[in-house]
């Protein structure tokens, strides 16, 4: 397999047992869930929950 | 009984050409939507004398199901009416 | 507890660390049932919310266990009938103020997810009647109810695939990226309910009062688009998001929750929809309420089995449509998905005898009728969420009132 550009660095894999660009999705995900959860005012509650 | 299940099927699907094998599944077969699928449940339970139960139904169409699966199933459920 | 909150990530979390700390099944089972008795008391407000759901919990087993003991083949006409009037009587539909005094309606009690617990039970009901299920134990019956993967708003699982989990209880997915990746799920459903969800309310309700926040967009034909458009968006990324959080929690326990939603937006007909929205209800209502009662049509009156599939399409989403709240509107709301779904089947059927089998085919392929089919179907799904609208009633003649400026 050969290595491409985008899944460097290894030490990502290597530490973590994970892609590198599912770790960085990850850290742009809890970036953007924590900055929900301080902006959102009514904190949302899931529609209905009938 | 693969040649009397084909020839249901052909009978359900208003196919004289139609031809099953084991690995066949719904979405090979155009017409084989929700309604299609208990035509060919109730079909089935005429002609071998069986009865399916709602979860089996259903479950017919699940990811892994085939025609083979439900010959197997059909089969079993001959052996088991007739006790042995 | 809100999704959208530090408290739920924390709990959450916090459950994952004790669940992997214990060394036993049953040590996690322990944990996991905590947590959801956890989970579960913050939605209950007062002590007789709490002897409600004790009592809606314990009242479906013991149908269950009426089920499981009894050898009697109409067990199924006493125990279903029970558990969907218990769920009209507590979501105080309107229809019973005609056979109940109004002191019967007049309780306060609202046992979160009902709808969705109910549903569950009547699938056990079924399933293990028809000896499709193991014998069903209280303790794994409870935590498949009250479980926090499921509770609030589903989705609808199945028995059989709950107690694969339960019973196995591993000590989570089994690799690291797919617990990352669960995880990611999560966050992702935690800003589509944030995000987009609350902002295409926020657009619904300005337009709605026609506040100065809609800038230039305050024309009442402008208001109107918004308002149609905006309120199914809400409820799309709203519900969706909150199946992202909850099925991707659930994976990170290892366990595989059901699919709710497939791209909507690409339905091209009612039915396609329906296999692409709430997919864990319309399988519900296709295995529990169709296929049954289709079958018996196709046995009994063959020569109407096509008509008479038409009607009971048109039923089940009728139905459907009533299951999914006790105010007129949701009525209105399953006449329109059945009407919708019927005239697919129609029409599906009629262009068959017209084209044939090939000629189907060849309609089904054409890019650019498939192209106006999901825009219209698109738009058909919008008109139904108008009747979605909790108290529509106020609403109405709001709307009456824009539609009137557009006019003038």
């Amino acid at each position: 397999m050969t290595d491409r550009p985008t899944d460097r660095p290894d030490w990502i894999r290597d530490r973590l047992g994970i892609p590198p660009r599912l770790f960085w999705w990850v850290v742009l995900e809890t970036i953007a869930a924590v900055a929900t959860i301080l902006v959102s005012v009514d904190q949302m509650v899931v529609y209905g929950g009938f | 009984m693969r040649d009397r299940l084909q020839q249901v099927f052909r009978d359900v699907f208003d196919d004289d050409e139609l031809e099953i094998h084991d690995a066949m599944t719904a979405a090979e077969v155009p017409d084989w939507d929700s309604l299609q699928h208990v035509n060919l449940i109730v079909a089935v339970e005429a002609e071998f004398g069986v009865r399916f139960a709602t979860a089996e139904i259903s479950g017919l169409k699940a990811d892994g199901q085939n025609v083979g699966t439900f010959q197997a199933l059909i089969e079993q459920k001959v052996r088991a009416r007739s006790g042995s | 507890m809100s999704f959208v909150s530090f408290g739920f990530l924390g709990f959450l979390l916090l459950s994952l660390a004790f669940f992997h700390l214990v060394r036993t099944p049953r040590a996690r089972r322990r944990v996991l049932g905590a947590a959801n008795f956890a989970f579960l008391g913050t939605f209950i407000p007062d002590p007789a919310s709490a002897l409600a759901m004790l009592g809606f919990v314990v009242g479906s087993f013991a149908l269950v266990a009426a089920v499981q003991t009894r050898r009697w083949p109409r067990v199924l006409w006493v125990t279903i009938p029970i558990a969907i009037a218990f769920l009209a009587w507590v979501k105080r539909y309107a229809f019973l103020g005609l056979v109940l005094p109004d002191a019967w309606l007049g309780h306060g009690l609202t046992i979160v997810g009902v709808s969705y617990m109910t549903f569950k039970t009547i699938h056990v009901l079924v399933d293990r009647h028809e000896e499709q299920l193991p014998p069903v134990h209280f303790w794994p019956f409870v935590h498949y109810q009250i479980g926090f993967f499921s509770l609030v708003s589903g989705p609808i699982q199945r028995y059989g695939d709950y107690l694969a989990f339960w019973d196995r209880i591993d000590r989570g997915p089994g690799s690291a990226e797919e617990t990352v990746r669960n995880w990611g799920r999560v966050l992702g459903g935690i800003v589509k309910i944030g995000v987009p969800g609350a902002l295409a309310l926020a657009v619904w309700e300005a337009a709605m009062q026609g506040t100065a926040a809609l800038g230039s967009f305050d024309a009442p034909l402008w208001r109107l688009c918004l308002i149609f458009y905006a309120y199914p968006v809400y409820i799309y990324f709203n519900f969706s998001g909150y199946c992202d959080v909850v099925i991707g929690a659930a994976g990170m326990f290892g366990m595989r929750q059901v699919e709710n939603f497939d791209r909507p937006w690409l339905a091209r007909n009612m039915i396609d929809f329906w296999d692409r929205w709430h997919m864990s209800l319309t399988a519900w209502i296709r295995d529990y309420v169709f296929l049954t009662s289709y079958k018996a049509v196709v046995q009994r009156w063959p020569a109407h089995a096509r008509s008479g599939g038409v009607a009971l399409l048109f039923g089940a989403l009728l139905l459907a449509g009533i299951w999914h709240g006790s105010s007129w509107n949701f009525v209105v709301f399953g006449l329109v998905h059945g009407l919708g779904v019927a005239a697919a089947r129609v029409w599906t059927d009629t262009l068959k005898q017209r084209l044939g089998r090939r000629g189907l085919q060849r309609y089904d392929a054409n890019p650019w009728i498939r192209r106006v089919a999901v825009v219209a179907t698109f738009h058909y799904a919008c008109f139904s969420f108008l009747f979605f609208i909790p108290g529509l009633g106020r609403h109405l003649s709001h709307l009456a009132s824009i539609w009137g400026e557009v006019l003038s």
